[in-house]
């Protein structure tokens, strides 16, 4: 082999391995660069949150004290009871009470079943009134309800006088259907 | 800023001079004689040498007695890129051989205002190579080699276009200037005109100050024209195409430095960032627990607000309506759906008021008869409308 031979392939050697970097080991360099710059642009970013994150922890201390203060304070909004049946019951109770105090008769309280989708926090439960009193007895009532605590609100309300032929000295009946719902606290799935 | 110093070497029939000078001033200058080429590598050897400093470049340039000089005006039509190749193809019939190669080179120049002239210059190859020889042995680069006529115009005080007559023993050279520089040199035997003014480095020299002045040229500028043999000037095509190749290497790997610089640099944030948060793992756990049921019970808040909101006033709406109603009007039925429908039934002298008035209460709207309104005879036997009607409640 002659010095020109050599100097050919070593040449053709150069050639064919800058070719393999340029086109394969710089592409992959450069690739790999940039994941490694994006990993640690994101690993910065995190720990900044982190610092963030722990330089503001006294001030979240307080800050839960007070929101803890907010949530105690909210219990006597709220029905009784952790589950759907306690608080069904306890709504009724409120109802029952509600119209005993006003002179209402109840005819029927139906627990209802609708599906819950007030909030992830609170659960509604439903009740089905059918009370049978004089006007006055059944917008009392319907004041009761709407300006009592806990937080209780009327879904509908069908009010008849179901004997309009009974003449001006009969006593007024009128027979009322409510559909009312409460909220409570649920008890946390774990 | 200083510049490094340049030996300017001229180098005539018999006699080489050298000057060292910077910022325009000569520090150094040296003659001595030669007879024979190699002759003159020792006698520039023996001058370098002397200069009292270390000098690692040199301009060399070839006086007007040991070259030939021709000026072709007008200038053949030819490209300035062609004109060296021209002149060396026709070198037999523009210069004297006298038995040995001649190297030479060519510029196509303005001579007078628009007009081209063809400037060529010849010399001796031995003469070329062992001045080469020369400074290779003294350890000097070679940065030009040229005729000395394109220097000179360059040591007079105000060089302007036109002749100039440098004398220089028992002849003188009219060197013509153009506004591209020396155009056309000429030898004449005696100085008809008088000489030009030289600068004042040179006069300082004394009466030797014309004999150094093309050495002083070479110092201020470079020749237009290049004597370099075509050996040279093929190893310093060699010369610099090793060093474009040694410079290609070397940015490659200063780019591999940075690049792995860089990357390393990134590596270090990385792990440096990832140690800081093992370190603070336990704390930073409880301090997002204690983050996320703040956000939850500050939601729960917000959706209690929301809920305390929206709480029912069917009241207002009853007591609305039945004040908007006549006193002659009465309602049998009312039913307030939880879809915002509010129906209404009951008995009245005119359905159609009842309808108007029931659309003068602020919440609700679209306000309708539904189904006939029939007349009957009430209990206390009165004829009245029988009406049943239908509206929407705004949202709230």
């Amino acid at each position: 082999m002659t010095a020109r031979d050599r100097r050919v392939l070593v040449v053709g050697a150069a050639i064919v391995g800058v070719a393999i970097l340029g086109l394969r080991g710089l592409p992959s360099g450069v690739h790999r660069l940039a994941e490694l710059r994006r990993s640690a642009i994101e690993r910065r970013a995190t720990l900044e949150r982190a610092r963030s994150v722990l330089a503001g922890r006294l001030a979240a201390r307080d800050s839960f004290e007070h929101l803890v203060a907010g949530i105690v304070g909210l219990a006597p909004h709220l029905l009784d009871g952790r589950t759907a049946p306690d608080a069904q019951a306890s709504l009724s109770g409120l109802v029952s009470l509600a119209a005993g105090r006003h002179a209402v008769r109840v005819l029927r309280l139906d627990p209802v079943n609708v599906a819950d989708t007030t909030s992830p926090a609170f659960s509604e439960v439903t009740v089905h009134a059918e009370v049978e009193s004089d006007m006055s007895g059944i917008l009392k009532l319907i004041r009761a309800l709407e300006t009592a605590d806990p937080v209780i609100t009327i879904r509908s309300v069908d009010i008849s006088a179901p004997n309009t032929a009974a003449g001006l000295k009969q006593p007024e009946t009128l027979r009322g259907e409510l559909t009312v719902a409460g909220y409570y606290l649920p008890r946390a799935t774990p | 800023m200083s510049r490094r110093a340049v030996l300017g070497v001229s180098v005539a029939n018999g006699a080489v001079r050298a000057i060292l000078a910077a910022r325009n001033r000569i520090e150094w200058a040296g003659s001595t004689t030669w007879s024979a080429p190699h002759d003159l590598s020792d006698a520039i050897a023996r001058l370098a040498g002397e200069a009292g400093r270390a000098v690692r470049r040199a301009r060399v340039v070839l006086e007007r007695d040991l070259i030939q000089a021709r000026t072709i005006a007008p200038a053949p039509p030819l490209r300035a890129r062609a004109a060296r190749r021209f002149v060396a193809l026709e070198a037999p019939r523009l210069f004297r051989k006298n038995g040995v190669p001649l190297v030479t080179d060519a510029a196509i120049l303005h001579s007078d205002g628009s007009s081209l002239a063809l400037w060529t210059a010849a010399a001796p190859e031995p003469v070329v190579q062992a001045i080469l020889d020369g400074c290779e042995e003294a350890g000097i680069a070679v940065e030009h080699l040229g005729p000395a006529s394109d220097v000179l115009p360059r040591t007079t005080v105000a060089p302007t276009p036109g002749d100039l007559i440098f004398s220089n023993g028992g002849t003188a050279e009219v060197i013509s200037v153009g506004a591209d520089g020396t155009w056309r040199s000429r030898l004449i035997p005696k100085p008809d005109a008088a000489a030009v003014e030289l600068a004042p480095p040179l006069v300082a020299l004394g009466v030797e100050g014309s004999h150094f002045a093309a050495a002083y040229g070479a110092t201020v500028a470079a020749p237009r024209l290049s004597l370099l043999p075509a050996n040279a000037l093929a190893r310093r095509a060699h010369a610099a195409r090793r060093q474009l190749i040694r410079l290609c290497i070397g940015a490659a790997v200063l780019w591999l430095v940075a690049f792995v610089t860089y990357g390393a640099r990134l590596e270090f944030a990385a792990a440096s960032a990832q140690r800081e948060l093992d370190l603070n793992r336990g704390a930073l756990d409880s301090a997002l627990a204690l983050r996320r049921e703040i956000d939850a019970g500050a939601s729960s808040l917000r959706e209690f607000a929301s809920l305390t909101a929206s709480r029912s006033h069917h009241l207002r709406l009853i007591a609305s309506i039945t004040s908007v109603l006549g006193d002659s009007s009465y309602l049998v039925a009312l039913q307030i759906g939880s879809g915002g429908i509010v129906r209404l039934a009951g008995y009245a002298p005119s359905a159609v008021r009842v309808v108007a008035a029931v659309g003068r209460v602020p919440s609700l709207h679209d306000a309708r008869l539904e189904g006939p309104v029939t007349r009957e005879r009430t209990a206390a036997a009165r004829e009245l409308d029988r009406f049943a009607i239908v509206a929407q409640r705004d949202t709230l």
